[in-house]
């Protein structure tokens, strides 16, 4: 396990990038009404490699998932069902390593979102940012991949397609 | 997004959205219709090239560059290789902000770069300095 | 502009009594009529000044704004409220008129030597400025090689002349029109900043300035910029503003700018409007 703090940003870092890609996605507050089988909360991850890898893990409870998908599908999505929510969290946390990066020394290469059921991880091994959103917080958590939980059969559950 | 197409609207102004994530496509589509635009969506470069040889040449492709099979940098070169698209406006959008990436992008043939999180009214201004509005 | 990752205050909107007040701190500050239409403006505005004086919503701002009149407090939330929104090439159109017709002109006309003078007027946090001098290193960089330029940005807001000193941009803000290349040939990335280069910084000199006060820092200029400010003042004071900029500011033959959806019809008849290819600009008549 590699401390937090030889990670290659500090929680500051991560918290100013995060609150700037919340505030100008411009995230809009509503009832929303789940489909059925939603999940209680969805998570999204990327991977940075550069001088190390890290992982960017997002996570937030379903309804601030389906605040966020309303920004990407508009009235085009299809009302918070199975995949517009996981869609938009692997977009969200695409955004969020983007706006990380510039951050990071050295060459950084973002890599293609996937979706994951998360294991506890020791917060000495990871820096989180708790960002409050409506009717809940994301939590935008980066950690080196080593230590960055495993893909579970859980994450099966979740139908639909997130490139 | 490879299929069947419908019928060219005469004289509407044809973009080719070219995102792997599906809320990003959906995002910029929308935006892009609201400035009056009819849209194409492709999941990435390969897929971009199919949808090409079908519908013939666009007015504009807004292009991501982080994709599976090919990515954005990879379909700036090949599509700036074909006759039919190397006067095509190309505006990259990407989240991607890393100064040397954007000019390894223009240099491959984008006309102009945008980095991630977008909406209709930043979107709508490239769009009016390339005179496409 | 500023960013909030909080969209979970709640508390919108203030009293009739509240807004009255503001509205005369504000008018007889800066001159600028706000009306119920920029109602809008105290909920989206005044939640970040609540939060940087630590103040538990939009309420106690003004419970505070009238108790303990507090001139730090009272410069930032008029400030909040009179900031212009902006935009590098805001409109377009307009920066391509002054680069293919009117800066040729004023560099034709002017006897050698003389430096073309440009005054932004309501400079905001700098992004018509820079604008301006990116446009003219492109398109005239003997004027910058030969020092033979000038601009002066100037804004009521301390904090915005700041913000134009220092060049520093967010993300989102460069990608408000800001053409790719343009940003990579002149500025430079800092963390999630964007900083425009020092020799475009050198080409500007900043001032706060009150338009309803005296100019002092105002040279005489060839072109005046007055875009998307003159929608917030009384018929009165525009008028008054429309005649200094005439009888202080323009050289001789000098040009006017206003916003694209401005005119000064009905408020000033000594501007003629000459059209252009994309917009239009006024002169004033000659005598």
């Amino acid at each position: 396990m590699m401390p937090a703090s030889e990670l290659p940003l500090s929680l500051e870092d991560l918290e100013l990038a995060t609150a700037e890609v919340l505030g100008v996605i411009g995230v809009k507050f509503d009832e929303y009404e789940l489909r059925e089988g939603t999940p209680e909360r969805l998570t999204a991850r990327v991977a940075i490699h550069g001088a190390s890898d890290l992982d960017l893990t997002i996570e937030a409870p379903a309804q601030v998932a389906a605040a966020v998908a309303a920004v990407f599908f508009g009235t085009d999505g299809d009302g918070g069902a199975t995949t517009d929510l996981p869609d938009a969290m692997g977009e969200l946390a695409n955004i969020t390593a983007g706006a990380i990066k510039p951050m990071l020394d050295g060459h950084w290469v973002i890599g293609i979102p996937d979706r994951f059921e998360p294991q506890p991880i020791s917060s000495d091994s990871a820096i989180r940012a708790i960002v409050p959103l409506g009717r809940g917080v994301v939590s935008i958590t980066v950690a080196h991949s080593a230590d960055a939980p495993v893909i579970t059969e859980a994450a099966s559950v979740v139908e639909g397609t997130m490139s | 997004m490879s299929g069947e197409f419908p019928a060219r609207i005469e004289g509407a102004t044809y973009a080719l959205v070219i995102d792997d994530s599906r809320a990003a496509r959906m995002l910029i589509g929308r935006a892009v219709r609201s400035l009056g635009l009819e849209t194409l969506d492709a999941e990435h470069g390969a897929d971009a090239l199919a949808v090409l040889e079908e519908s013939g040449p666009v007015d504009v492709m807004l292009v991501d560059w982080n994709m599976p099979v090919m990515d954005g940098l990879e379909f700036l070169k090949r599509v700036r290789k074909i006759r039919a698209h190397a006067g095509t406006s190309i505006l990259m959008i990407s989240s991607e902000s890393d100064p040397k990436m954007m000019a390894r992008a223009l240099i491959a043939g984008a006309d102009d770069y945008l980095v991630k999180p977008v909406d209709a009214e930043v979107i709508g201004d490239r769009l009016s300095a390339m005179h496409l509005l | 502009m500023a960013i909030t990752a909080n969209p979970t205050d709640t508390d919108t909107g203030i009293g009739t009594q509240d807004f009255e007040f503001l509205r005369k701190l504000v008018r007889s500050e800066s001159g600028i009529e706000l009306d119920q239409n920029h109602q809008y403006l105290v909920d989206s505005r005044l939640p970040p000044v609540a939060r940087q004086y630590k103040l538990a919503g939009i309420g106690e701002v003004m419970r505070q704004l009238r108790r303990s009149r507090d001139k730090k407090l009272q410069v930032d939330v008029i400030d909040a409220m009179t900031t212009n929104e902006t935009s590098f090439f805001r409109d377009q159109h307009p920066f391509e008129d002054l680069t293919e017709h009117v800066i040729p002109k004023i560099i034709e006309a002017n006897p050698p030597g003389t430096p073309v003078t440009i005054w932004c007027a309501a400079a905001s946090s700098g992004q018509e400025p820079y604008t301006l001098a990116m446009m003219i290193n492109e398109s005239f960089p003997e004027l910058v090689r030969d020092r033979q330029i000038k601009i002066v940005a100037t804004d009521l807001s301390r904090t915005m002349i700041k913000r134009t000193e220092e060049g520093r941009y967010s993300q989102f803000e460069v990608n408000r029109g800001l053409p790719a290349s343009l940003l990579l040939d002149y500025f430079e990335q800092d963390g999630r900043e964007w900083v425009i280069r020092q020799d475009l910084r050198d080409m500007i000199e900043t001032s706060v300035v009150n338009l309803l006060e005296p100019w002092p820092t105002v040279p005489k200029c060839d072109l005046v910029l007055l875009r998307n400010v003159m929608i917030y003042f009384s018929p009165d004071t525009k008028r008054e503003i429309l005649r200094r900029i005439r009888a202080e500011v323009l050289r001789p033959g000098g040009y006017l700018m206003l916003g694209s959806s401005e005119t000064l019809i009905g408020i000033d008849d000594n501007y003629e409007k000459h059209k252009m290819d994309k917009g239009s600009i006024y002169r004033p008549e000659a005598r």
